[in-house]
């Protein structure tokens, strides 16, 4: 069903492993930040991507985009592959793929007005008439929420809120067809987030932006996602259609993320799954399923062999022995 | 919203701001002080044929060693050769010499540092080579540059221009550094800036201020070490007047002749605070934050 819309971006096995500085010893230590992971984005659609700190999932949207080189694996974004391209040639294609950060006291310069910022990207692209940069950078603020007067004014004079409008502003001026969302909400007030989202979700559908959303406030992910993926130290473990993975978890880590949700309904005792332990360092990842160490399920197999990915229902992936066959 | 509101909008803003820039700048009463002190300096040394009283390089050996008088208001050198038209000269040599070497050393230092800044192993390279340089102190450093260059005033200038570069250097490369690591460089490479662009036109102007306030401390220090080396005999040679070698010669008749030394110190000092106020009051100015 869904593969009958155009594959927007096509991740196969992506791998980012950093290499660590300090090498007491002469083997030198790795941190696997994302280590296999693949996934696919339709046109249209709304990718959350959730997992809590550290567990690659910012890492893994920079390498998308190629702000990073991946160390193993292949992008495609919108039909072609960007894994080799030269940085001159990516430069241009960048126009088709941008990036919202998620702290937006520190992504736009301090030093350049807000006009100039957007001014700039267009500039990049080629457009060489004075004039015409102007006139497209007031329609994207105008329909970004802010006003032409804002034109002048520094980043210090904004609040969060309007900068995050800003950031929006910078990566979607361009008429891109992939965006990655980096937790964009996360650094504001609660109540301007839901003005954040609206906006994000009006301009998707404006526009037909395709997004991948970074977050980890899952009831933020639940409302603008239409599938979603559950990162764990590096690996997708879970990937489901929004309604779908809220209604049935499968993996045990994406239950307990789900039962830390705070629920609305009053007297409904929930099952709460609490999770034992911390994160395992990414410099040293168990073997076997990345989640053993903390999963209330583990069985001997789990920290000897790594499950592969089952589709346990149309479009419901898991990387679990709860749901197939332990090889 | 009509295209025409906004250029008025526009014209108004920008006429609003110039406006307390001017403000802004002139609020210091100290910045004010260095700024009529620096363009004095500059006035003296452009004008020196005119202003001079007498040639700075006749000779009168009936007016030898005259105190300070109606005829020569600060009085007369060793050879005759009145005091004030030498200072008015000295001037010429020192805003040459200061001036010339804060802009040499603000184009090498600003290329070397902004590129080490951004590129880390241009960085390891250059980075070496300023600290080898700054590891030897700077008078002595450029005494050995002059002695192998030998005397005279553009090696004077080549001279200071190696010495005092890796200060430039260095303040570009840290500020360089740190704005490298902002999200918004990462937000212009996603936007497909080139790293001259982003180098250039992003991280220049963050840098610029504090090079420009050290750039005017620099100027300061080339007029102190050029009155240095002239002092101690290795700058500009004699006859042509500089306030240091203005001062050489007056400290063998220091006892007979306390003005010789006196007034030369005086035009350094004075020079060298007016630079320095400069530099000050531009650093507040050209920080946005800062007010």
């Amino acid at each position: 069903m869904t593969d009958e819309r155009k594959l927007i971006v096509d991740a196969v096995k992506i791998k980012k492993y950093f290499q660590t500085e300090v090498s007491i010893s002469l083997e030198k230590p790795v941190v696997k930040a994302v280590d296999g992971v693949s996934l696919k984005i339709y046109e249209n659609e709304v990718y959350g991507l959730v997992g809590e700190s550290g567990c690659g999932k910012s890492t893994f949207g920079r390498t998308l985009l190629r702000l990073t080189n991946p160390t193993s694996g292949t992008i495609s974004i919108n039909g072609t592959d960007i894994t080799g391209m030269k940085e001159k040639e990516l430069r241009m294609k960048r126009k088709d793929m941008q990036m919202i950060f998620q702290d937006p006291y520190t992504s736009l310069n301090p030093r350049k007005k807000m006009g100039e910022i957007l001014d700039e990207v267009l500039t990049i692209h080629g457009i060489k008439n004075a004039g015409e940069r102007m006139n497209l950078t007031l329609e994207i603020m105008e329909k970004v929420g802010l006003r032409p007067e804002h034109y002048y004014r520094y980043p210090h004079e904004f609040s969060g809120g309007q900068r995050q409008r800003v950031g929006i502003a910078r990566a979607l001026i361009l008429n891109p067809r992939f965006v990655v969302c980096d937790e964009p909400v996360s650094a504001l007030d609660v109540s301007i987030q839901s003005q954040i989202i609206n906006l994000l979700l009006d301009m998707k559908d404006e526009k037909k932006l395709t997004y991948l959303f970074i977050a980890h406030d899952l009831s933020v992910v639940k409302y603008i996602s239409t599938k979603i993926g559950v990162m764990y130290l590096g690996h997708l473990v879970e990937e489901a259609p929004a309604d779908e993975l809220f209604a049935h978890p499968l993996h045990p880590y994406t239950q307990a993320l789900l039962s830390a949700v705070p629920s609305t309904t009053v007297g409904r005792k929930k099952n709460r799954v609490a999770l034992q332990g911390e994160l395992p360092s990414p410099l040293h990842p168990p073997a076997g399923c990345p989640f053993h160490t903390r999963c209330p399920y583990a069985k001997s197999y789990c920290s000897e062999i790594k499950p592969k990915k089952i589709e346990v229902e149309t479009g419901h992936m898991a990387r679990c022995f709860l749901y197939g066959d332990t090889n | 919203m009509s295209e025409k509101t906004l250029e008025e909008i526009q014209k108004e803003l920008r006429k609003e701001q110039r406006k307390t820039n001017i403000h802004r700048l002139l609020h210091n009463r100290f910045v004010v002080l260095g700024i009529l002190i620096v363009v004095a300096l500059f006035l003296v040394a452009i004008f020196a044929p005119v202003l001079s009283p007498y040639d700075p390089y006749e000779l009168d050996v009936t007016q030898r060693l005259k105190a300070p008088s109606a005829e020569h208001i600060l009085g007369t050198d060793t050879f005759g050769r009145d005091l004030l038209s030498r200072i008015i000269y000295g001037a010429r040599i020192s805003t040459y010499v200061g001036g010339i070497v804060a802009v040499t050393t603000l184009i090498i230092g600003l290329i070397i540092g902004l590129y080490a800044g951004y590129y880390p192993k241009i960085d390891k390279v250059s980075m070496r080579i300023c600290d080898g340089l700054k590891a030897i102190p700077s008078i002595l450093l450029a005494i050995a540059l002059v002695a192998v260059l030998g005397a005279g005033t553009t090696n004077i200038i080549i001279s200071l221009t190696i010495v005092y570069f890796p200060d430039i250097a260095r303040i570009t490369r840290s500020v360089a550094m740190k704005v490298r690591e902002q999200t918004y460089v990462e937000a212009l490479k996603a936007s497909g800036a080139s790293d001259t662009r982003i180098i250039w036109g992003n991280i220049l102007p963050n840098v610029i201020s504090p090079v420009l306030v050290q750039v005017s401390f620099i100027f300061a220090n080339a007029v102190i070490t050029e009155a240095s080396l002239s002092f101690l005999g290795v700058g500009i040679p004699v006859p042509e007047p500089s306030w240091g070698n203005i001062i050489n010669e007056g400290k063998t008749v220091i006892y007979q002749a306390w003005w010789l030394i006196i007034f030369p110190a005086i035009a350094t000092a004075l020079s060298v605070l007016g630079l320095n106020l400069l530099g000050d009051g531009l650093r507040d100015y050209l920080d946005p934050l800062s007010n």
